[in-house]
């Protein structure tokens, strides 16, 4: 009898507990790990009483996966609008908010051979690392244009970077074509090279930069793709072609570095706490987070509305 | 003769069997058939993971032959010394295994600047493919072709010894032949196991770009639907060769059947 009572007693106790907390499950593109599962998941889940599920990948991918349904979240979390725009057009979204912002940086290795040419580099305003960069023998890193929408934004800043400053043919020094295998990876791939020191430099977001600890040439609005006013006068006056699934030349332009977050229509844990998710990266706390680990404020308007 | 019947055996098989066909069912079912068409790059992708899978699993073979033989035969501290030396390999997740190649091989990674000094990079380029296939299939080889090795009854070899055979001759003579079967089972893990290595090419050789790259990158870029497509491509393009393995196993055991059954008779 005393067994059945605690039993009862448990059970009670677990579903208030349960109705009281908030789950959440976000899915964020890749380069946010850091922030999502170490920051902003955690601080959320311990003001909700809840847990925190964080899953990151290629936001383009991570679009595509929940598009087609083969994976659920309550919030979604993009950089530059386009992965968002999968999700409208899969009708699983109304409109979707900037939450934070960044900008293009480029790191490099601080035990490298060329850390100190870049350390000078880094504190003149003349562009002097686009020469830095074009050192024959250097090795340069940097994400797939192809499947990453920072591959792509290291090529817009290149090319915006030999416009700015002056240096035409620049851009193309340093890439060795758009799509170069000799510096071309994977994310992660990346990611490893860098941190043990395998490039000497790599195109990266500030925010993530940042969070590495890793020393950076930070790069003027001109050239970092992070302000939206920019984009029509002067960002859209680049663009690069790539070939698309059908083998057919498309052309890009730039997408300004802001991070959106939607809350998904089939939220597995409900809209109200997609929206709590979202509410609590927009509220001071949450924007002190993101703060902390290298984010700019969000910029621009919302999507869809 | 004792009547054996599979069918106690084929029932106990069959949760394990349903199991796995339930993702490939649904396969068929959510193939989009009449939009049935590799995405650009696709065949590429299937001529390079076939390509270059073969260089690789030529080398494994070379290099991973004359390690299984000497475990099969070897005792004492050396033996578990190299025992240990497969094992970590194997027992390393993928992904941790690619970014130790990096770290390694990568151009001021210590092996990796040996190496540029004599103007080589094992950056991104065909060889660092073949080489990420190479760590991550060899160890799989090598236990299984030990086994195979390990099977061979230690009195045939004995008695080439007394017969005055050298431990070449030995191998040449009895041991390969006679471990035949299980070597091929052994190519064909090898096989597939380069041909499925995603964690070590995607931190350590991103292009030549394979199959399951290309897999990644079809996700990324169009879908699962692309996904479906290539992965049909995949399989009818690597089944052949393991197929092959276990067909040679077979007749094997059929050709040598007659003789044991005559001689049981004798």
């Amino acid at each position: 009898m005393r067994k059945l009572t605690l039993i009862a007693l448990l059970s009670v106790a677990v579903c208030s507990a349960s109705a009281m907390a908030t789950d959440i499950r976000v899915t964020y593109a890749g380069s946010m790990g850091k922030v999502m599962d170490e920051s902003l998941g955690p601080a959320f889940a311990k003001m909700s009483n809840g847990s925190y599920q964080g899953q990151g990948q290629g936001a383009y991918g991570m679009a595509r996966l929940l598009a087609s349904k083969k994976i659920t979240a309550d919030v979604f979390i993009s950089i530059t609008p386009g992965p968002m725009q999968i999700l409208k057009q899969a009708g699983l979204i109304d409109s979707a908010v900037p939450v934070a912002s960044t900008s293009m940086a480029i790191a490099y290795s601080p035990k490298g051979p060329y850390a100190q040419q870049f350390a000078t580099a880094a504190k003149k305003n003349d562009g002097s690392w686009l020469e830095v960069l074009a050192t024959p023998g250097l090795k340069f890193g940097r994400t797939d244009p192809v499947n990453d929408p920072k591959g792509q934004n290291i090529v817009f800043s290149l090319l915006l970077a030999e416009k700015y400053y002056g240096k035409p043919g620049a851009a193309d020094r340093i890439m060795g074509g758009v799509q170069n295998p000799a510096q071309t990876h994977l994310e992660g791939g990346l990611l490893a090279r860098l941190e043990s020191g395998q490039v000497d430099a790599a195109a990266g977001y500030e925010s993530e930069v940042i969070s590495a600890h890793l020393p950076y040439i930070a790069l003027p609005d001109e050239i970092n793709l992070s302000n939206p006013a920019q984009a029509k006068k002067w960002y859209d006056t680049v663009s690069f072609t790539l070939k698309d699934s059908k083998g057919e030349k498309k052309t890009l332009h730039t997408q300004p570095l802001v991070y959106y977050a939607a809350v998904l229509k089939n939220a597995p844990h409900g809209e109200k706490a997609g929206q709590a998710f979202v509410d609590f990266m927009l509220s001071k706390a949450g924007q002190a987070l993101y703060q902390q680990n290298g984010y700019a404020a969000p910029k621009g308007g919302a999507l869809y509305r | 003769m004792i009547k054996r019947s599979p069918s106690s055996a084929l029932w106990l098989s069959l949760p394990a069997l349903a199991l796995l066909a339930v993702p490939f069912l649904t396969l068929i079912a959510v193939t989009r058939w009449r939009h049935f068409h590799l995405a650009w790059g696709d065949g590429n992708a299937i001529a390079i993971s076939t390509g270059l899978g073969i260089i690789s699993l030529l080398l494994i073979v070379i290099t991973g032959l004359p390690v299984a033989w000497w475990l099969s035969q070897a005792r004492g501290k050396a033996r578990t010394a190299v025992e240990i030396l497969v094992l970590i390999p194997l027992l390393t997740p993928p992904l941790a295994m690619g970014i130790l190649l990096v770290s390694a091989w990568g151009p001021y990674g210590p092996a990796g600047s040996l190496l540029a000094r004599m103007g080589v990079e094992l950056v991104n380029n065909p060889a660092a493919f073949v080489l990420a296939q190479w760590y991550g299939a060899l160890p799989y080889f090598i236990t299984a072709a030990r086994s195979a090795f390990a099977a061979v009854p230690v009195a045939i070899l004995e008695a080439g010894r007394t017969l005055g055979a050298s431990p070449w001759q030995r191998f040449r003579r009895l041991s390969l032949p006679l471990a035949a079967p299980g070597l091929a089972s052994a190519v064909a893990l090898a096989w597939v196991r380069a041909i499925g290595e995603f964690g070590i090419v995607m931190i350590f050789a991103y292009f030549p770009q394979g199959i399951p790259v290309k897999l990644y990158n079809n996700l990324q870029n169009d879908g699962v639907d692309a996904v479906y497509v290539l992965l049909w491509w995949l399989l009818l393009f690597t089944l052949p060769l393991p197929l092959a393995c276990f067909a040679f196993v077979r007749r094997y055991a059929r050709e040598r059947q007659p003789r044991r059954i005559r001689s049981g008779v004798m």
